[in-house]
């Protein structure tokens, strides 16, 4: 039920706010304030429940078995489907102990039968998609499980659960969605829309990260376009249409492609299922072949929304021209969806292209492929950063960048790297939300954003420098601080894949070719610190510039403090992903040739 | 937790609770709160002088090691990344906190005079309290990650430090340049750092140093001088050797007292204390006896210390002659900063980290007081800091000069300071790694360039001397508003001039509290930690004859008369023994030369002008002048290089990736409109054509329509004549 909360509490809010008179501006932005701190306070409470809270699958599935025995009447009949429901147990216990996680033909055999025969067809069917869930590898640490069947005549349920991967990305998505609303409190334009749709983002984005239907998955994956176009389109700067369009062609495009392996998927597994458990057991005894265009066509999709090169330029002109708000959800969490796919979706669901067993040409194989534009990622992005003049379009090649730390990470597959990379996307969100408020905090006063024409700001405004400091120094990597710890993670694991004792497949070359980065992401940052607070004020209008008001306070400082809490004490997270990642890391290391 | 460990960490989270208090709520404590940090710097020196007299000074050989750890994080089902936060106490450790608190107190102090009413000042305290925090933490951690991180910090506060008058064009520009030359060196560290945990699978300066005993490295020698290398460029920037020395001169843009913290005493020398520590390592192979060497103490043959000798003395002369002809009293002091570091770090490469280490701890104090004297100076002359406009000062501030003086004489090396014995200590061990190495010329540069480097250290220290305090004044305006500074800031020249010129007494045989303290205490077997027990002690004892006497030696030869190492430790301690009296004569011999040519250039012949104009020198003075053109060459192609990149990727942005995506979007416009015309005009054009055809044929047809009945008896006859024709030849084929 939490999960369901925290997912659908801002839809509902939405067409409250939707309801109220658009003069009533306060309450409308209250409304969505306080559903949203609500939502956040939930995803804390998720957080701390994490261990041994909410519903395991088996748990789901034993007590859905129970109501569905109860509900028989006849009793040949019932004794019948205890003997069915013993069988699928015996068969899973079976499966546990010998760790042999291959389909389970047995159990779905008697499964379908069972389904077949019975009136109550979808229900049995969630029985019989649970089983099969139990077995994947990655269930072991899925909680808060929640299961009902949807779509029957296509097996398609509502199939939510929260692992050690998704939900600091879901308490990342909530946290911001407060400080963002807090932070749109000057919003005049069209108010109650931009609250409305924003409260729909929020729900688009926490049910990708908690959806393990495939068909569900993709659901919440096009709710968040909808949303995000019109917030670009409406609410942004002087070529906002551009922008709009092109960011929801572009992410349309890819999503296309990620339909059509989801329903490769579906119909090659077999089992007619979305369920993303289920496909990561099935998914194993899929062809190279197939895994190859599988794993290839979701790249695509997911590639888009990181961004990866050459994928990325929809992000300079979204960034730059949403409003500051926006830019902060779209930094913070939009493009870890696509990070979020790699893990949960690309993966495991294609473990052979992931472990470099399949070449994707000549001795070129997914792990360079991925380590290879992880690599441009990082140091081409920096580049075009380091040549910006347009302060927001420079935080912007600067998420470039960073999210190549992700890829890097990923495609060294160690424990330090997947976890690095995990990582990274939680810290990225904090930083480079603080850096696009940061921006917004200048802009509000000096109306452009041309890095030449500030300087000196920093004697005008000490509180607001002082903040930014902290913030650009957490995206420069600076230990103490916590993009350091995922930076270093990736790094070492990177490096670590090709230690003898792992066998790994990653050449260390790509940290040499990453370690650029690191310099020039301190030349950029340091250079744009100078130009906008260092040195005499360039123009008079900046000293009537009133340093930062309380509004900005209070979406600037949570995060400069969590920057430095998880920066001094990592283990706060890392803690609470080991688990989850591990498997993932192991599920692909399994099948390693 | 044992008391040492207890201490120590007490002595770091001090300064940083004083950080905290001080940037949040400083500006509204009485005196904008300048006494907390000094005091929270004050209590920690208390503890470590504690540290010290208890447990350096309380047995022969200091103080039992004692380390204490803690799970920072653990990754993986494996747990191969654990990773601890380790604190180490030995007597290095607690020498350097000491240098550390001692120097940081007195700063603080003299700060609370030199910086008395400037704008932030509350800001400053803060920024020196999270320095201080920074570099005790860099100092007390075994774990060369946690290393690394303080040593990052320091960095930022440097950069915040340098920054502080960051409205000055000149100084944002010099703390940006700070903290990149150092991240292009730092990346150098964390690559060697990332060899160490995929080779060694820790960070923990333990299992490092066992590593080089077990054979992990066997197979992988190679990467070993790599790791070596690449720690040491860590060195290179943050001890601002050749080629990234550039920042350190521009850093004297910082308040004064933050010169002489950071840039002088403390921070820089965190370079030099790193690869101190790292020796072990550096030193690790000799390629022809694999990981044995380690044991054997045939530390001479290895290459990562060959370079860092030739870096280290480089940078000791080429440094010494910028200061020469510099006329700002901060830039003189800067180059020979930087000079004095090349100095340590030849002392490391050449073998002996203990003279690096010593003279570490003297140079930390006359250099401080030199830099604080320089801005007692500045202070004066209300911050002016061109020694051409002054002269004359002696009678003006009779303090200042004097322990300006006392610590330049110490600097340059005349007899009996603290300075002469710790430079002679470096020639000697430079000596006897030439004549170790059977007198080959390249083992000899680290030892000249030295040895020329002391001859021109005397001589800029006295041209600035005397420049500043003697002669005529020659702004008499600045000159006749100059006072002596107060005594919150004369109190720390004072002390620090004491200790810098007197604190090495300690170390001459017999006099101080214990007979070579320094010697008997910061060898190699402590660096080493748990590696050098008592079974392999021989094993270090070619590095432990380098500075024990000759009886000592024979001691340790007595004890272990078969170990291998024998017939190189015979050698090494002959020319050690050999060198020594010739190179403190030498040694001496060109500073006391030094100081007397500059007497007779700047105070005998002073109006005389001795360089001929076009000439040799002239030209070789323009050089100079322009830093050997390194700033220029660093602007003109790296960083030009480095902005052509970054406007070739933007464009490359622009124009080719972002361009295919805009004209996909232009070809799918152009192939809409396309298809959209043969809609109109082809699929629609046939649909219309259709609707217009049996409009057409309506109207034709409409004509048969006649209304006579004969008319359509008649068609319906040949209609159906036609049909019946047509069913017959069907049913007939």
């Amino acid at each position: 039920m939490l999960l369901t909360l925290v997912t659908f509490i801002p839809l509902i809010t939405a067409f409250v706010v939707l309801a109220i008179p658009s003069e009533k501006k306060a309450a409308i932005k209250w409304t969505a304030l306080i559903a949203a701190i609500v939502v956040f306070l939930l995803a804390t409470k998720l957080i701390a429940d994490y261990r041994g809270g909410g519903e395991n699958a088996t748990q789901v599935f034993d007590r859905q078995v129970t109501t569905l025995l109860e509900k028989v009447q006849d009793p040949g009949r019932r004794r019948l489907m205890e003997a069915g429901v013993a069988a699928i147990k015996l068969d899973f216990e079976t499966r546990k102990a010998s760790d042999e996680r291959g389909p389970a033909d047995y159990a779905a055999a008697v499964g379908l039968t069972l389904a077949e025969n019975d009136p109550d067809h979808g229900t049995w069917r969630s029985v019989w998609e649970l089983s099969m869930a139990q077995g994947a590898a990655a269930a072991k640490d899925i909680r808060f499980v929640e299961y009902a069947p949807w779509i029957d005549s296509f097996n398609i349920a509502y199939f939510m659960g929260a692992d050690g991967l998704s939900l600091p990305l879901v308490w990342l998505t909530t946290l911001l969605g407060v400080l963002c609303l807090a932070y749109s409190w000057n919003i005049e334009k069209a108010t109650k829309a931009y609250f409305a749709l924003f409260l729909m983002l929020q729900t688009g984005i926490v049910g990708v990260f908690l959806a393990l239907d495939f068909f569900l998955f993709y659901v919440f994956w096009e709710v968040v376009l909808l949303p995000m176009y019109f917030l670009i389109g409406f609410w942004g700067g002087p070529r906002r249409i551009y922008a709009a369009i092109k960011f929801f062609i572009y992410t349309l495009a890819g999503s296309v492609l990620m339909l059509v392996c989801m329903l490769a998927m579906y119909f090659h597994a077999g089992y007619d299922s979305f369920n993303v458990l289920t496909l990561m057991e099935v998914a194993r005894g899929f062809s190279h072949d197939m895994q190859y265009w599988l794993f290839l066509g979701m790249f695509v999709a997911f590639a888009i929304k990181v961004p990866i090169f050459p994928f990325h330029t929809w992000l300079p002109d979204a960034h730059v021209q949403a409003p500051t708000a926006a830019s902060v959800v779209l930094a913070g969490v939009l493009l870890k969806m696509g990070g979020y796919g790699f893990f949960r979706f690309s993966f495991p669901l294609c473990p052979d292209a992931a472990a470099g067993n399949i070449p994707l040409w000549g001795s070129f194989n997914f792990v360079h492929f991925l380590a290879t534009l992880g690599v441009i990622n990082i140091v081409y992005g920096a580049f075009c950063a380091l040549a910006q003049k347009d302060f927001k379009s420079l935080v912007a090649y600067s998420s470039v960048s960073h999210m190549g730390f992700v890829m890097l990470g990923l495609a060294a597959l160690t424990d330090a790297g997947v976890q690095g990379a995990a990582l990274q996307m939680f810290n990225h969100g904090l930083s480079s939300a603080m850096m696009f408020l940061i921006v917004g905090v200048i802009y509000d006063r000096a109306h452009h954003r041309n890095l030449d024409k500030f300087g000196g700001i920093g004697t005008q405004m000490p509180y607001y420098t002082g903040i930014a400091t902290l913030g650009f120094f957490a995206s420069l990597g600076l230990p103490g601080l916590n993009g350091f710890i995922s930076e270093a993670l990736v790094f070492m694991g990177a490096w670590d894949s090709q230690a003898k004792s792992a066998g790994y497949p990653l050449d260390p070359k790509f940290v040499y070719w990453a370690l650029p980065g690191i310099v020039l992401t301190a030349t950029y940052i340091l250079w744009t610190v100078q130009r906008v607070f260092m040195g005499p004020m360039k123009s008079e209008t900046y000293k009537t510039f009133p340093d930062v008001n309380f509004r900005e306070v209070f979406a600037l400082a949570p995060l400069g403090i969590l920057c430095v809490v998880f920066g001094v004490w990592p283990s706060l997270i890392l803690d609470f992903m080991n688990s989850s990642l591990s498997t993932i890391v192991q599920v692909v290391a399994a099948v390693r040739s | 937790m044992e008391t040492p460990i207890l201490l120590a960490l007490l002595i770091t989270a001090l300064p940083l609770a004083g950080f905290v208090i001080q940037i949040f709520a400083g500006r509204f404590l009485p005196r904008q709160g300048d006494w907390l940090p000094t005091s929270m710097i004050g209590a920690g020196l208390a503890m470590s002088l504690y540290l010290l007299v208890t447990g350096v000074f309380g047995s022969e050989h200091g103080m039992e090691p004692v380390q204490w750890t803690m799970t920072w994080f653990d990754i993986g089902a494996t747990s191969r990344f654990h990773v601890e936060f380790e604190v180490f106490v030995d007597n290095m450790t607690v020498i350097m906190l000491n240098v550390v608190t001692l120097v940081s107190f007195l700063v603080h102090l003299f700060s609370t005079g030199y910086m008395h009413g400037e704008e932030r000042y509350h800001r400053f305290f803060a920024y020196l309290g999270l320095f201080s925090f920074s570099m005790l933490g860099l100092v007390i951690t075994s774990s060369i990650l946690f290393l690394f991180i303080f040593w990052e910090l320091v960095g930022l506060c440097s950069y915040l430090l340098i920054g502080f008058y960051f409205f000055k064009n000149s100084a944002a520009a010099a703390c940006k340049k700070a903290f990149l030359t150092n991240r292009v060196g730092d990346t150098g560290f964390f690559l060697g750092l990332m060899i160490l945990w995929v080779v060694v699978g820790s960070f923990s300066f333990d299992d490092i140093f066992k590593s080089l005993s077990d054979g992990t490295w066997n197979d992988q020698p190679g990467l070993l001088t790599a790791a070596g290398l690449l720690l040491f460029a860590g060195a290179v920037s943050k001890s601002a050797q050749f080629p990234l020395h550039v920042w350190l001169p521009d850093a004297m843009e910082g308040p004064t007292p933050v010169s002489a913290l950071i840039h002088a005493a403390t921070m820089v020398a965190a370079g030099v204390y790193m690869i101190c520590r790292m020796f072990p390592l550096l030193a690790g192979i000799d390629p022809e006896a694999g990981t044995a060497a380690i044991l054997t103490g045939n530390y001479f043959h290895s290459d990562t210390l060959l370079v860092i000798a030739l870096v280290g003395g480089f940078t000791a002369l080429f440094a010494a002659t910028i200061a020469v002809p510099q006329n700002d009293i901060k830039k003189v002091l800067a180059y020979s900063t930087v000079s004095q570091l090349g100095y340590m770090v030849m002392a490391v490469g050449v073998g002996s980290p203990y003279a690096a280490m010593f003279h570490l701890f003297t140079h930390a104090m006359f250099k401080a007081c030199l830099f604080l004297g320089s801005g007692s100076v500045i202070h004066a002359m209300h911050h002016e800091q061109d020694m051409r406009k002054m002269g004359g000062l002696a009678k003006k501030l009779p303090i200042t000069h004097l322990t300006f003086l006392a610590s330049t004489l110490a600097l340059a090396g005349f007899p009996l300071t603290s300075g002469m014995i710790s430079k002679e200590a470096i020639l000697t061990q430079a000596y006897a790694f030439w004549e170790f190495h059977d007198r080959s010329f390249l083992h000899l540069l680290p030892f000249l360039f030295c040895l020329l480097a002391a001859v021109l250290t005397a001589f800029y220290m006295f041209r600035l001397v005397i420049g500043v305090f003697y002669g005529q004044p020659r702004d008499h305006h600045a000159y006749d508003h100059a006072h002596e500074s107060p005594l919150n800031m004369t109190i720390p020249l004072m002390v620090l001039a004491a200790v810098g010129v007197f604190g090495a007494g300690i170390a001459i045989p017999d006099i101080g509290p214990g007979t070579k303290w320094f010697e008997h205490r910061a060898d190699v077997k402590v660096l080493a930690g748990g590696l050098m027990t008592d079974e392999t002690i021989v094993a270090d004892a070619a590095t432990r004859a380098a500075w024990a006497d000759e009886s000592h030696w024979h001691d340790l030869h007595a004890e272990h008369p078969a170990e291998g190492a024998q017939a190189a430790v015979v050698e090494f301690s002959h020319a050690y023994h050999d060198a020594h009296w010739p190179t403190m004569f030498l040694a001496t011999g060109f500073g006391l030369f030094g100081i007397a040519f500059a007497f007779w250039v700047f105070k005998y012949r002073r109006d005389k002008v001795w360089v001929k104009e076009g000439g040799f020198l002239d030209g070789y003075r323009t050089v100079l002048l322009n830093l050997y053109y390194v700033d220029d060459f660093y602007r003109a192609v790296p960083i030009a290089f480095t902005h052509f990149l970054a406007r070739l990727c933007a464009g490359i942005d622009k124009i080719i990736v972002d361009g295919i995506v805009n004209a996909q979007a232009v070809i799918t416009r152009v192939i809409a409109w396309v298809v959209g015309r043969v809609d109109y005009h082809g699929v629609d054009g046939a649909v219309r054509g259709t609707g217009e055809a049996a409009l057409e044929l309506g109207r034709r047809v409409r004509r048969i329509q006649t209304g006579k009945i004969q008319d359509y008896v008649g068609l319906t006859v040949y209609g159906m004549a036609l049909v019946f024709i047509v069913l017959t030849i069907w049913v007939l084929n």
